[in-house]
């Protein structure tokens, strides 16, 4: 065989095999991401066709850029989305985002978990970069109405850590590398940007799905 | 000398191979949003980019390390270095958000400056190979003989 033919077999034979063993990978990648677990930071209609899952850093400027157009689905399609959040702090770039997602944690089992969601990201700008971002916490939570012993003990509770720490880890199982990241039923969306392109497209392509799975 | 060069060789087709792999494995998404960030392209070709590019890191990376096409796959991993060795001062001068380089998937965070300064230094090490004849522990020199 010349020696053209033996590097054309050559490189055919190592490009598929990288082929294969690529795909064997996603393959099992996605067989060890589904989980399900109690979560009760989600709001819209239960059972709703259109589910939400975002992954979110508090101290995340683009998390913040993602907000309104996420408010601006959601109110499109308010019948038929439901919005869950996920903790996913980003904590070797934003020092800050674990103790803002732990306030936030509490304030999901005072059930305000959406107000002090809210006020972080308005406020964002300015407990981001203050020195000691656990005042402004800590004023949030009593503008929230969240009860303070309450707080305290949540916070210094290990299961609230916990929890942040089990969502982070299904994130990445999932493929979560930067924030935000959308799944809407599934399918990833990363960043504000993808989130405005595609996002009602993709909701609209899910709703035929469904009519046509309802016809059959 | 020999082992050096195989070093060197078997060091920048790992990079790629890894930096090719982690993009492969994690949903497409994820590195157009990288894409996104640098602002030098938009849709479709960010698309065709992020669906490309990791393919061909893990194949001259791979060629590479087992020293296959070895003059050919440091060429073409010298041209990608170059490319992203540009994007990242492009990058810095323009001063955009971009916090973290987006070279390793999320295995490896750094930041503009630091993958710069490991890019610029990967491609030193892999101009010097384009240079190399093939050498011991190489396919190229099983496939010569």
């Amino acid at each position: 065989m010349g020696a053209r033919k033996r590097y054309f077999f050559t490189a055919g034979g190592l490009i598929l095999l990288l082929i294969f063993l690529v795909m064997v990978a996603r393959y099992a990648h996605r067989a060890n991401s589904s989980s399900s677990f109690e979560n009760t930071k989600v709001k819209g209609p239960k059972g709703a066709p259109i589910q939400m899952v975002i992954y979110s850093d508090f101290q995340c400027p683009a998390c913040r850029g993602a907000v309104e157009p996420v408010e601006e689905l959601r109110n499109e399609f308010s019948d038929v989305i439901q919005v869950e959040f996920r903790h996913y702090p980003l904590e070797q770039t934003h020092p800050w985002a674990l103790t803002a997602a732990g306030f936030a944690e509490c304030a999901a089992k005072q059930g305000k978990f959406w107000e002090f969601h809210d006020q972080l990201y308005k406020e964002q700008e300015t407990w981001a970069h203050a020195p000691e971002p656990i005042v402004f916490f800590a004023r949030y939570a009593q503008e929230s109405g969240l009860d303070p012993l309450t707080l305290e003990r949540c916070l210094e509770d290990p299961k609230t850590l916990g929890q942040i720490r089990l969502e982070r880890s299904i994130g990445a199982k999932q493929g979560v590398q930067s924030t935000p990241t959308i799944f809407l039923n599934g399918r990833p969306l990363v960043g504000p940007l993808q989130l405005k392109a595609q996002g009602k497209n993709i909701v609209l392509e899910e709703l035929k799905k469904l009519a046509s799975k309802l016809r059959q | 000398m020999p082992f050096i060069l195989l070093a060197m060789r078997i060091f920048v087709g790992a990079v790629f191979v890894y930096s090719g792999w982690s993009k492969l494995i994690s949903p497409i998404e994820n590195f157009m949003a990288v894409i996104e960030g640098y602002q030098f392209i938009k849709q479709p070709y960010i698309s065709t980019v992020a669906f490309v590019l990791p393919w061909l890191e893990l194949i001259f990376g791979t060629f590479l390390s087992l020293g296959f096409l070895t003059r050919v796959s440091s060429t073409v991993l010298s041209i990608f270095l170059a490319v992203f060795i540009t994007l990242l001062l492009r990058s810095l001068m323009l001063h955009l958000p971009v916090a973290e380089c987006g070279c390793f998937g999320s295995g490896i965070i750094l930041t503009p400056w630091q993958a710069l300064f490991l890019d610029s230094g990967i491609l030193v090490v892999s101009l010097i190979l384009v240079r190399q004849r093939p050498r011991w522990l190489s396919l190229d020199r099983i496939l010569n003989r």
